[in-house]
């Protein structure tokens, strides 16, 4: 896919703004039928979505879309460019000035000729507008979102989009609970629910108990991701941590739960698991990139399914429901372990969608009511 | 790099630092991260306000290839106090992509005369924070991060290092003796300076004896071969105990340290105590 290979694909990481908005010199990807203007996938990336969203070119969508493409979040589903631009203006309309920092790119070539990017964002925005969290709230948050969409001649045909809502409402005052319950009000597309069960049913029906180890000299990424989900999330084997993460290694997993080392990201995955005790994790897409002479990139997009034990008491009415996530996570691994992890999914609809699916009356909390 | 960052808190040229700040640089200070241009410039402008245009007092660099670190102290001509600032931050020579500014924040409020209360209420909300409960125990069959575990050190200052770590990981207060000089030169944020590694050993007791179930995780640690100096990065997290209420809190720190003969001359430890306080609502003398 990499014609002309006298120069890498772009790698965002150490390079300014302005120069990543105006790239100079020779295309390093083919990019059959994309705009010519464009030198590879993670350059196509980054500049439209500088123009939709920094721009707010916000019709430039029925450029770079197409007119079906399904978006999948696990808050909803839409599947026509018309839906796409109309939830952007919300957004913008929301959060006005809603910065988006690409973070990273990391993309695979498909052998039908499209292209699979995962963007990581940061944004900075403040909520001066009302939104599905409620009213505005004047305060201004940072979020981080995943984008991962499949691009194929100059458009994108397919989305998967995961933000870390829970992060951005703590920072605007507003509760998680809170905010599940006025989330749980909105009807979502009517397909969304056939996605939402066939997924479940899917990911539930998982094989689980056998063993996945990887070996340093068998080492591989595929195999390394597999093991990953299968030792920890399905086999829950915490002790096995040291064979993938480094003694440092960074965590950041939603609603601020970030740690630092083994012992940190073993609370954090324990207690978040707990919730979800017999939770199954499968591995939907995998893409890596080099990052660096020892260092690889890694985008793995995930979804996880179990059955819901509330560690809340105000959510004890929702025992025994369908717990399902979409997620999405960027490792980056050197020397065969994970140095930094960011891992995002939207817990508001999560709970959301337990809410919904039960019919539970919960109350909202004093400052909600 | 490091004249940039004196340069923005005692002249104000926001214009030099600028220009090594991308659109995706993070700069956390008072545990609150600002990200990109807009935000970061609007912290610069707040601690300028908070401390005004001082003159630089006196300087520790930690100088190597991705990693550095700067801790420098200000003070106003004509005053005997200063304030204190620590920066560990990754780069690329060119530009910082990521950076750790603690304050001593509790100094500078004996600085500006002002009410901790006060101060406290200035400081920007700090990021989001979930902590879970772990095992903080260093079982046998169980791996904990050391200082060489993050860069190649030569033999003497790995085992110095190594050393330094077991006197905060596993309590081990007798290497105290060993590895500092009698009259190494200590500071400790808000409890100021002192010769002899004696505060620090008091201040260690007093931490662990507050802080219940308590781990020590290093971060990252940046050695300068030259100067023989490092700076690590570094957190202690526990069960805080408060009028019999526990709350697990975890508390950044930046050490630094210089090595001359193979013991610790000089060590500074950098906590921003008030803005531990803002975010777990302890009140302050936290220890």
């Amino acid at each position: 896919m990499n014609s002309e290979q006298d120069r890498p694909v772009t790698q965002i990481y150490w390079q300014p703004l302005a120069k990543l908005l105006k790239p100079v010199g020779k295309k390093s990807q083919d990019l059959i039928g994309f705009d010519d203007e464009f030198i590879d996938i993670v350059d196509y990336i980054i500049r439209i979505t500088h123009r939709i969203w920094e721009q707010k070119n916000i019709g430039l969508c029925y450029k770079y879309y197409a007119d079906v493409c399904p978006v999948y979040t696990l808050g909803g589903y839409s599947q026509s460019v018309e839906q796409v631009v109309q939830n952007t203006l919300k957004t913008i309309a929301a959060f006005p000035d809603r910065s988006l920092i690409g973070e990273n790119v990391i993309w695979k070539a498909e052998a039908d000729d499209s292209y699979y990017s995962s963007h990581l964002i940061t944004s900075i925005m403040t909520n001066t507008g009302n939104s599905e969290f409620g009213s505005a709230t004047h305060k201004t948050g940072r979020v981080t979102t995943i984008a991962d969409c499949v691009c194929f001649e100059n458009k994108i045909v397919k989305e998967w989009l995961v933000r870390d809502n829970s992060f951005l409402i703590n920072q605007l005052g507003i509760d998680l609970i809170d905010a599940a319950i006025s989330f749980a009000q909105l009807e979502p597309d009517p397909t969304f629910k056939n996605w939402f069960d066939s997924e479940y049913k899917r990911v539930s029906g998982i094989k689980h108990r056998i063993d996945l180890t990887v070996t340093s000299k068998e080492w591989d990424t595929e195999s390394f991701v597999k093991s990953w989900t299968q030792t920890l999330f399905n086999q829950k084997q915490f002790s096995t941590l040291t064979d993938f993460y480094h003694v440092a290694a960074s965590h950041q997993w939603p609603g601020g739960r970030q740690s630092t080392g083994l012992a940190q990201i073993s609370g954090s995955l324990i207690q978040w698991l707990s919730q979800c005790p017999d939770a199954k994790m499968t591995v939907d897409h995998l893409a890596e990139v080099e990052f660096d002479e020892n260092t690889i990139d890694i985008a793995i997009r995930w979804s996880i399914s179990g059955t819901y034990n509330p560690q809340s008491k105000r959510l004890a009415s929702l025992k025994g429901n369908k717990f399902f996530v979409l997620g999405c996570s960027h490792l980056r691994v050197r020397n065969q372990k994970i140095i930094k992890e960011i891992t995002v999914f939207d817990e508001i609809a999560l709970y959301a969608n337990m809410i919904r699916e039960s019919g539970a009356n919960i109350t909202l909390s004093e400052s909600g009511a | 790099m490091f004249n940039k960052l004196i340069a923005l808190y005692t002249k104000g040229d926001l214009a030099q630092l600028s220009s090594s700040i991308l659109h995706s640089t993070s700069w956390k200070q008072h545990d609150f991260t600002a990200y990109g241009h807009m935000q970061i410039e609007s912290q610069w402008l707040k601690s300028l306000q908070q401390f005004g245009f001082l003159q630089l007092k006196n300087q520790q660099t930690v100088k190597s290839d991705k990693f550095s670190a700067l801790y420098f102290e200000l003070a106003a001509d004509s005053a005997n106090r200063s304030i204190s600032l620590s920066f560990f931050f990754e780069h690329n020579q060119t530009h910082i992509k990521k950076l750790h500014c603690i304050v001593d924040s509790l100094l500078s409020t004996q600085f500006k005369h002002k009410d901790v209360s006060k101060l406290i209420k200035q400081l920007p909300a700090v990021d989001p924070l979930q902590l879970s409960q772990f095992d903080h125990q260093l079982h046998p069959q169980s791996y904990h991060a050391i200082p060489s575990d993050f860069c190649d050190l030569p033999e003497d200052t790995e085992a110095l290092l190594n050393q330094w770590w077991h006197i905060w990981q596993e309590k081990q207060f007798a290497d105290f003796e060993l590895i500092y000089n009698a009259k190494s030169k200590i500071n400790i944020a808000g409890l100021g300076n002192s010769n002899g590694y004696k505060s620090l050993r008091t201040f260690h007791i007093n931490m662990h004896n507050r802080i219940n179930r308590s781990y020590c995780q290093i971060e990252n640690i940046c050695y300068d071969s030259q100067q023989n100096t490092v700076a690590i990065q570094w957190q202690i997290e526990g069960d805080y105990l408060l009028n019999g209420d526990i709350k697990r809190i975890r508390v950044p720190v930046l050490s630094f340290i210089t090595i001359k003969d193979n013991v610790i001359v000089q060590e500074q430890l950098q906590i921003d105590w008030l803005s531990l306080c803002k975010r777990f609502q302890l009140t302050y003398p936290v220890i």
